[in-house]
């Protein structure tokens, strides 16, 4: 099939089309020049004929003429022609005719007038005027051509002398066509002759025309009768004319046929000679754009040997390269240990993965805090320690490093050993010192475990991740992947949209749990909590949506929301006359917040009386000293500080001892069940002694029944919260329970009527 | 040498085969005219012989010159003949009226080259 879009096919069209044009330039050339050429020869062959036959026809009239003249003398015709006496006049004529072997004669007198004649009738008439001139003059004229009844006639005339001049012999011999033809044959080309009167005003230009096909030559011969002059046309067919170079026309148009298919097949020849190896290269640059390895093999010894080659040498470069970049994208930059992608893809291809296979994210326990006191190199090198010792437990597994801190390993157990039984193992295994340039350093891990074969969305490495986050959310070592918590962190997000109108349309409340005087047993104040009673969803809790809040930053309106109301409520207890401190809880994402503290300031200003904010010491350790700054803006603008939540973290004694705090609260791990552990006893008493070493007075909260309400006392805790003192409740509600404990005589038996409020 | 004389002219006709100059011969002519004798032998020999019976009659000299005498006054004819005239017959008629002085009449006429054609043309 022809492809016109291909090189073989343009260079081999362009080539044919340029020899036939040169080609047909040529033939068009030779033609002219041929035929041009041949009306030349002809025309001359054609003159040259035509002065042959004038030559023959004068020749002939002379000799008749000469012939005609001797025997004319002859004494006998004479005597005959003189006689008078017609039949012998018409004899001698007769005799004469055949001696000359002519068609016709006849005997006219001085005048032209005819006395006799015999054979073919002559033009006498049309003579009779020249005769007769002639007889005056005795001049000779010429013998000559005339055209007489349509038929050319070779005539002419001589004089009778007895002695003088009586009269005048005239002959005449038809010039039949089979006398042309025979003329005709003369010539070296078969022309047409045809004798003919010259037209009136005839010029004889001597040459040869050209008309419809034909050539023309007009030439005029000797006429008898001067007032009416002969021509002699010759006509020759132009066809004829050119037939021997017909021939030589075609020969060259066949020449021209013949070489422009040679030209187009030796150029379709050459041209797929340069157009395979370019559709080579083509190949080959598809192959490498499909990222594969090319290898075009072009041995023209030209310019497309050398793009071949460069060719070659670009498809490994590329190859080389490629193979590095997927080397490095599969590698973790700090530790240089398979990273998440080389994991995933060792995952997907690893045709032995089964039911029993789980995907294991191993995540190092305070990593961060490993790394800052040991650098990225070291806390690097710890990585690769780890690694190597979880490739090795995990056996035929893959490995690799997942994100800054999380391994990942595929996991196999071993059979008759349930889920809980191997990673324990694995645990144990790992859970040890490793040795870092030389120094032992212990790890710990925690572990999400997620199971390939169960059906999910979410890809198995990923859950794994999320398993992990789910344990240390949770506070455990191991977790398995729970789709319903991880469904409810995506209901996190909504959460914060329904926060923001909570807000807006006032589904936020504050209620006041009394904090007590474990000495006089009297309220001394409250703390406001904040509630969230939605609608739709009901009653949703701090722990949910506080922690949300600090992310997304609506943490600053709620507290000042939480803030504001606190503030007007302590002004409506004093107005009902309780004067009670206002505790507030200041979340440790706002205490570097500048323009928030002002704000809370300001508020702080409007206060009626003591005002308390509650702050986790762990917001104070990220950044102390601009924390502790924070803190003593606060103390100065009258405001107390009380440490939260002492005990749920890390707590730091050096950090403590520099904060410019004036209370501290114990948390309620600690008291919950300090009436049944004697270790939770301890650690209360010993912080009780720390606080009030450092000047603070202690709180502890969660008091759950009588007995820690008395254990705390007898440890020297000044001020108790919890369910059993008081739950939180509104501002409407606490008024009717501080009522309430005035109305029973404000007794130092404070758990009675508290427990019927509450 | 010797010629053969004749003549085909219309007022004589005669035919003397070869004679010489030492053989006169004798021909009669019976009636005026013109008579043009050739030589059969000798192309080129020509002679004309104007018989007439005319009361006055004589040949011009080489100018063309005649002086005729003793002609009576009166009405007449001149005719005037050479064989070159380029005239019917070779002659020019004049009617002429002759009074008792002695005119000199004129006759002008063209007059034929006169060259023959060469037998061997």
């Amino acid at each position: 099939m022809l492809q016109l879009n291909r090189i073989s096919t343009k260079l081999g069209a362009i080539y044919a089309s340029l020899f036939a044009a040169m080609m047909l330039v040529i033939a068009l050339v030779t033609y002219a020049t041929v035929t041009d050429r041949a009306r030349i020869i002809v025309s001359d062959q054609v003159v040259a004929s035509s002065q042959v036959f004038t030559h023959l026809f004068v020749e002939r009239g002379a000799d008749l003429q000469k012939d005609t003249d001797l025997q004319v003398r002859d004494y006998g015709f004479r005597s005959a022609v003189t006689s008078e006496n017609q039949p012998t006049v018409l004899s001698a004529l007769e005799t004469l005719r055949q001696r000359l072997a002519v068609d016709g004669l006849a005997l006219v007198d001085n005048d032209g007038a005819e006395l006799a004649a015999v054979g073919a009738e002559l033009p006498l008439t049309s003579l009779s005027a020249q005769v007769s001139e002639n007889a005056y003059d005795e001049i000779d004229h010429a013998p000559g051509v005339v055209i007489y009844d349509e038929q050319a006639v070779l005539s002419g005339y001589v004089g009778v002398f007895a002695p003088n001049l009586i009269g005048f012999v005239v002959f005449g011999d038809v010039i039949s066509d089979s006398d042309i033809a025979e003329i005709a044959e003369l010539s070296s080309i078969p022309l047409e002759v045809a004798i003919l009167p010259k037209r009136d005003g005839e010029q004889m230009t001597g040459e040869v025309q050209t008309l419809g096909g034909r050539l023309h030559f007009r030439h005029e011969i000797p006429a008898l009768v001067d007032e009416q002059p002969i021509v002699l046309e010759l006509t020759y067919p132009l066809s004829v004319a050119f037939a021997p170079f017909r021939a030589l026309l075609i020969t060259l148009i066949l020449v021209a046929l013949a070489g422009a298919f040679i030209i187009s097949a030796a150029s379709c020849f050459v041209a797929r000679r340069v157009a395979r190896p370019i559709s080579h290269l083509a190949e080959a640059a598809d192959l490498v754009r499909g990222g594969k390895e090319a290898s075009v093999s072009v041995n023209t010894g030209d310019e497309l040997q050398d793009l071949a080659t460069a060719c070659n040498h670009m498809s490994s470069e590329i190859q080389a390269r490629e193979g590095e970049l997927k080397l490095r994208a599969r590698r973790d930059p700090e530790t240089g240990l398979p990273n998440r992608r080389a994991f995933e893809e060792a995952l997907m291809d690893d045709a032995e993965m089964s039911s029993y296979t789980v995907v294991l994210a191993i995540g190092i326990d305070r990593f961060s805090e490993i790394r800052s006191a040991l650098g990225f190199e070291a806390s690097a090198a710890l990585l690769n320690e780890v690694f190597e010792s979880l490739e090795a437990h995990t056996g035929t597994g893959f490995t690799g490093i997942v994100s800054g801190d999380v391994l990942a390993a595929s996991f196999k157990c071993k059979p008759g050993s349930t889920i809980e039984d191997c990673t324990l193992d694995l645990r144990n295994q790992l859970n040890t010192a490793f040795r870092v340039q030389g120094n032992p350093i212990d790890v710990t891990i925690s572990m999400g475990i997620a199971r390939l074969a169960t059906e999910h969305d979410t890809p198995v490495l990923k859950r794994a991740m999320i398993a992990l986050d789910q344990a240390r959310a949770s506070g455990i070592w191991r977790a398995e992947y729970d789709q319903n918590r991880y469904l409810q962190t995506s209901a996190n997000l909504s959460l914060m949209g329904h926060l923001v109108s909570a807000l807006e349309k006032r589904h936020l409340s504050v209620e006041y749990q009394p904090k007590y005087d474990l000495r006089t047993g009297s309220p001394i104040g409250v703390e406001a909590l904040v509630r969230w009673n939605d609608p739709d969803r009901g009653r949703v809790f701090p722990d949910q949506f506080i922690p949300l809040a600090e992310e997304t930053g609506h943490i600053e309106s709620l507290t000042e929301y939480v803030l504001v109301e606190s503030l007007k409520a302590q002004r409506a207890l004093q107005e009902a006359g309780f004067d009670l401190k206002m505790s507030v809880n200041f979340s440790g994402r706002l205490v570097g917040n500048l323009k928030f503290a002002q704000t809370a300031m300001q508020h702080a200003e409007s206060a009626v009386g003591a005002l308390c904010f509650e702050i986790t010491e762990t917001a104070v350790m990220t950044n102390p000293d601009q924390g502790i700054a924070a803190l003593q803006d606060f103390v100065d603008a009258g405001i107390e500080i009380s440490i939260d939540d002492y005990g749920s973290g890390l707590s730091s004694l050096a950090y403590l001892k520099r904060l410019p705090a004036q209370e501290l609260k114990i948390d309620k791990e600690f008291i919950l069940e300090i009436d049944r552990s004697k270790r939770d006893a301890m650690l209360a008493r010993s912080t009780i002694n720390l606080a009030h070493s450092l000047g603070m007075k202690v709180t502890a909260e969660g008091i759950e029944n009588e007995t820690a309400v008395a254990l705390l006392a007898s440890m020297g805790c000044d001020i108790g919260q919890g369910y059993h003192l008081g739950r939180p409740m509104p501002l409407e509600r606490l008024m009717q329970f501080l009522t309430a404990i005035i109305d029973s005589g404000n007794s130092g038996d404070n758990d009675i009527g508290l427990s019927d409020v509450g | 040498m010797l010629h053969h004389v004749f003549s085909f002219s219309k007022t004589k006709r005669f035919n003397l085969t070869l004679f010489g100059r030492d053989e006169p011969q004798s021909v009669t002519f019976e009636n005026t005219g013109i008579v043009t004798v050739g030589c059969n032998i000798h192309d080129g020999m020509i002679a004309h012989i104007f018989i007439s019976d005319a009361p006055f009659a004589g040949q011009t000299n080489e100018d063309g010159m005649i002086e005729i005498t003793g002609i009576p006054a009166g009405d007449g004819q001149l005719v005037v003949w050479h064989p070159l005239m380029r005239q019917r017959d070779n002659r020019v008629l004049q009617e002429i009226v002759l009074t008792d002085s002695s005119p000199e009449i004129l006759i002008t006429s063209k007059f034929r080259s006169g060259i023959r054609r060469s037998s061997n043309y």
